[in-house]
């Protein structure tokens, strides 16, 4: 299985389609996964680049935000990964629904461990992709 | 189940897709390109070895003057350094022609999209694709000429009709589903 790590730390230059300034620090090891098959087909990708404000108290403080993992910068795409079980992700959902209804525009897709391990798994069986 | 419908990774199912279905859609697919590429002289390239088996089909659908090639890609191997590698590139200049990408199964869109930046930059007419079988839920990136599609099937795995696991049973003249065992974990965590 593709375990959570506290962090999974990583150089900036063993990334080369990496188009963030700091190292990326991923949270677990399904974002390595993900980070590793983007960067392995080329496709440039930045890592929590952006947090999207989903509630603001009166005093202008942030109170709910939601901060995807990956940004693909040429397909405007964000994707949130998660290692939860698909079960217990309602609150997740809830957020993406929110940032859906606030920001329109901006497309999100949620990935879940099992997708990151069903395309590692598929794509070093070089079953077709 | 016999030993030789099992392998390291999977077994295989039942037929997701008889080869009278297959190639029912492979005809419609030649008649849908030879409308659209009538007096174009496409090429057809197809990634090996996957869509060998759709190609060699379509090629006959295809009633139209055409030329076929191949690409092969190194595949992934759990590490992203170094990108991807052409292990055969294609034989034919593509400068001026109208290229149609053969792919047998279309996931995440990251194989194709890398082939169409590749071929792009020898300057084609025009770059389209074609596969048998889309499998859309896992998209990551959207910019992909994919024109044509035989079927939209659901997130699993399938082998036979040139899709293999394991480098077994590519031979089936059927589609069928596979049903797929986790890798140990010493295969899945990253380095």
């Amino acid at each position: 299985m593709v375990g959570t790590l506290a962090q999974v730390a990583v150089e900036k230059a063993d990334f080369q389609a990496y188009c963030g300034t700091g190292p990326p620090r991923f949270a677990n090891r399904s974002e390595l996964e993900c980070a590793k098959i983007l960067d392995y087909y080329g496709v440039p990708w930045d890592y929590e680049p952006r947090s999207f404000v989903l509630r603001q108290g009166d005093d202008g403080r942030v109170l709910s935000a939601f901060t995807p993992d990956f940004y693909l910068p040429e397909q405007d795409l964000y994707i949130e990964v998660t290692v939860m079980k698909q079960s217990l992700v309602t609150r997740k959902n809830r957020k993406l629904r929110e940032v859906q209804r606030l920001y329109p525009d901006v497309r999100v897709k949620l990935f879940y461990r099992r997708d990151i391990e069903s395309l590692a798994q598929r794509y070093r069986l070089r079953m077709a992709a | 189940m016999s030993p030789e419908l099992h392998s390291e990774h999977g077994a295989v199912g039942p037929v997701y897709l008889s080869r009278e279905q297959i190639a029912t859609r492979v005809s419609e697919l030649g008649a849908e390109l030879a409308r659209d590429y009538a007096t174009l002289d496409p090429i057809l390239i197809a990634p090996l070895k996957s869509s060998v088996v759709f190609l060699a089909d379509l090629t006959r659908a295809l009633p139209i003057p055409h030329t076929l090639d191949v690409i092969e890609l190194a595949p992934y191997r759990g590490s992203g350094a170094g990108g991807v590698r052409l292990l055969k590139d294609v034989d034919a200049v593509l400068a001026r022609r109208h290229v149609v990408l053969v792919e047998d199964v279309v996931d995440t869109g990251l194989t194709l999209n890398f082939l169409c930046r590749t071929l792009a930059l020898r300057d084609p007419a025009s770059l389209a694709a074609v596969t048998l079988l889309d499998r859309p839920y896992r998209r990551l990136v959207d910019d992909i000429p994919l024109r044509y599609v035989g079927f939209t099937v659901p997130d699993e795995l399938f082998a036979g009709y040139g899709l293999g696991l394991d480098e077994r049973w590519r031979a089936r003249p059927d589609l069928h589903s596979v049903v797929a065992v986790e890798l140990p974990d010493a295969a899945t965590e990253a380095a």
